[in-house]
């Protein structure tokens, strides 16, 4: 039987095993090792395979919260994390040199998996760097045509990460 | 070819009034009269008042005593003790019986008409009169807000001056502001207030510079969507209407904008599109409450029109299943 999940994707050091850490009920079991490449100046370890954590509900049923691995070179990764997906949030650094082509390209590798269930967009480090803004993120959905709830946040921040996801509950159950 | 009528009410709640403007668009098939709602009694084809009500009830008799030209209907939960010529509408407000008793009105109203009294009055196939606004025209009717004006004019910078003299530059292209001594408060009830109160003048972008040069750039959006809100009191904005339909073409950063509940299944909604009606029933909600968050959402220009018809609600199947998941979901997270 296929787990329900929340899947949390996004480039690498966007926060997507902080989000998960933030709510999940156990510290996320994350397959990271130390980076190597370019990514090294940015963030000491990457996550390879993904990151799970998991929340209990009161009838004993398990949801599971992964965290696919950022970089485009574990893509493989992402088709089997997404299966018995309730909802993709994507997280966005937004130091990073191009946020939007970013969001593009998982917006685009994720298609079909929004297409079945939704997707939020959370972006992350905008204190830090407030361009693009979250006009501009919204701006180009409009462009793509598509409307997808967008928030600045903070992935350490609990409030914040519920924030996206109680979006997300929400263009699940009115859709 | 039928013709076009209005429909004046008096003493209506505000509720019984919104139900009542959709319904009218079910008269618009009808072979003998399409019915519109106006606040404007003398060029009104038909007089609705709130009969229950003691001022409904005495106006209602006022009108019976003047001889009105205009066909009388009492909206009543009593269903005789009514002058012959008053036509009766039973409470509570349903389009089964309203349709007919509109249809009956309007033949009355015709025939009378054709006898040469007063043609034409209330036929506004005829050029509208100068002061007269659509029904849809809702609280902003005869009031003409600050806001309204800056939506008019969605690229320009308009500088708006109180009273007290004191500007404020609004860049409407990059929604921001600029002031030196106003609070975000006083932006927002600047931004509600009627023109009359506040000199308007447009400024040249190439000038905005040195307009704005000892001024701090503020984010316009929040106080526009609270403006709106407070004045929209369940009322339509000028130009919207309570049967189009309408969708998001961007998600309001309802983090910045407030975090009403409400607000986020309205905009989850929206995304789909439909019509106030169908919001309203689908979440269960009074309209009012609806209205107020599209005034918001077109204030800001995340509306537009949609040209597919609206999904009847429950048409999608529903998935009870997951419903109950989620609600545990929320539950477990305290969402």
């Amino acid at each position: 039987m296929k787990q329900i999940k929340f899947i949390f994707t996004g480039p690498p050091g966007a926060g997507k095993t902080t989000a998960i850490a933030t709510i999940s009920e156990f510290p996320p079991v994350s397959t990271d090792v130390f980076s190597t490449d370019g990514l090294a100046k940015v963030k000491e370890k990457t996550t390879v395979a993904m990151d799970f954590g998991q929340i209990t509900l009161d009838n004993g049923q398990k949801i599971g919260l992964y965290g696919t691995p950022g970089q485009k070179r574990f893509k493989f990764m992402w088709e089997i994390l997404v299966q018995g997906g309730l909802g993709l949030i994507v997280l966005v650094d937004n130091r990073r040199p191009e946020p939007l082509k970013d969001l593009e390209m998982y917006l685009d590798n994720f298609a079909d998996f929004i297409n079945e269930t939704d997707a939020v967009i959370g972006v992350t480090c905008s204190d830090i760097k407030d361009t693009p803004s979250i006009d501009d993120y919204q701006e180009f959905l409009q462009k793509r045509g598509q409307v997808f709830p967008t928030f600045a946040i903070d992935a350490r921040n609990k409030d914040d990460v519920l924030f996206l996801l109680n979006a997300l509950l929400t263009c699940l159950e009115l859709s | 070819m039928p013709q076009r009528l209005r429909l004046f009410t008096s003493y209506l709640s505000r509720s019984n009034e919104l139900t009542l403007k959709v319904f009218l668009e079910l008269t618009k098939a009808d072979e003998v009269a399409s019915w519109e709602h106006t606040n404007n009694p003398e060029t009104a084809a038909a007089l609705l008042v709130d009969a229950d009500s003691e001022e409904g009830r005495l106006q209602l008799k006022g009108w019976v005593r003047e001889n009105k030209r205009q066909v009388l209907i009492a909206f009543s939960g009593r269903a005789d003790g009514f002058p012959e010529n008053v036509l009766v509408l039973p409470r509570p407000l349903r389009s089964a019986e309203l349709v007919p008793v509109l249809r009956r009105a309007g033949e009355q109203f015709l025939s009378s008409s054709q006898e040469g009294k007063e043609r034409g009055l209330a036929q506004i196939s005829q050029p509208s009169l100068p002061d007269e606004k659509p029904d849809i025209v809702g609280a902003s009717a005869g009031v003409r807000r600050v806001l309204e004006v800056l939506y008019a004019n969605q690229h320009k910078v308009i500088k708006a001056t109180d009273r007290l003299g004191r500007p404020v530059v609004f860049d409407m292209e990059h929604r921001r502001y600029y002031t030196a001594n106003l609070v975000r408060m006083e932006i927002e009830d600047l931004l509600a207030s009627p023109v009359e109160n506040i000199q308007i003048e447009k400024v040249n972008h190439d000038q905005l510079a040195k307009t704005v040069q000892n001024f701090k750039a503020q984010d316009l959006d929040a106080p526009l969507w609270t403006a709106a809100l407070a004045i929209s009191a369940g009322q339509l904005f000028d130009g919207l209407s309570l049967t189009e339909s309408y969708r998001l073409n961007r998600w309001p950063d309802l983090k910045k904008l407030g975090q009403d509940p409400l607000h986020l299944k309205l905009t989850a909604l929206l995304r789909r599109g439909g019509n106030i009606g169908y919001f309203a029933d689908h979440l269960k909600v009074p309209v009012e409450d609806v209205v107020d968050f599209i005034n918001a959402c077109r204030t800001l220009s995340y509306l537009e029109s949609q040209e597919k018809p609206t999904p009847a609600p429950g048409q999608k199947p529903s998935n009870t299943g997951k419903r109950s998941l989620f609600s545990r979901i929320r539950s477990r997270l305290g969402i």
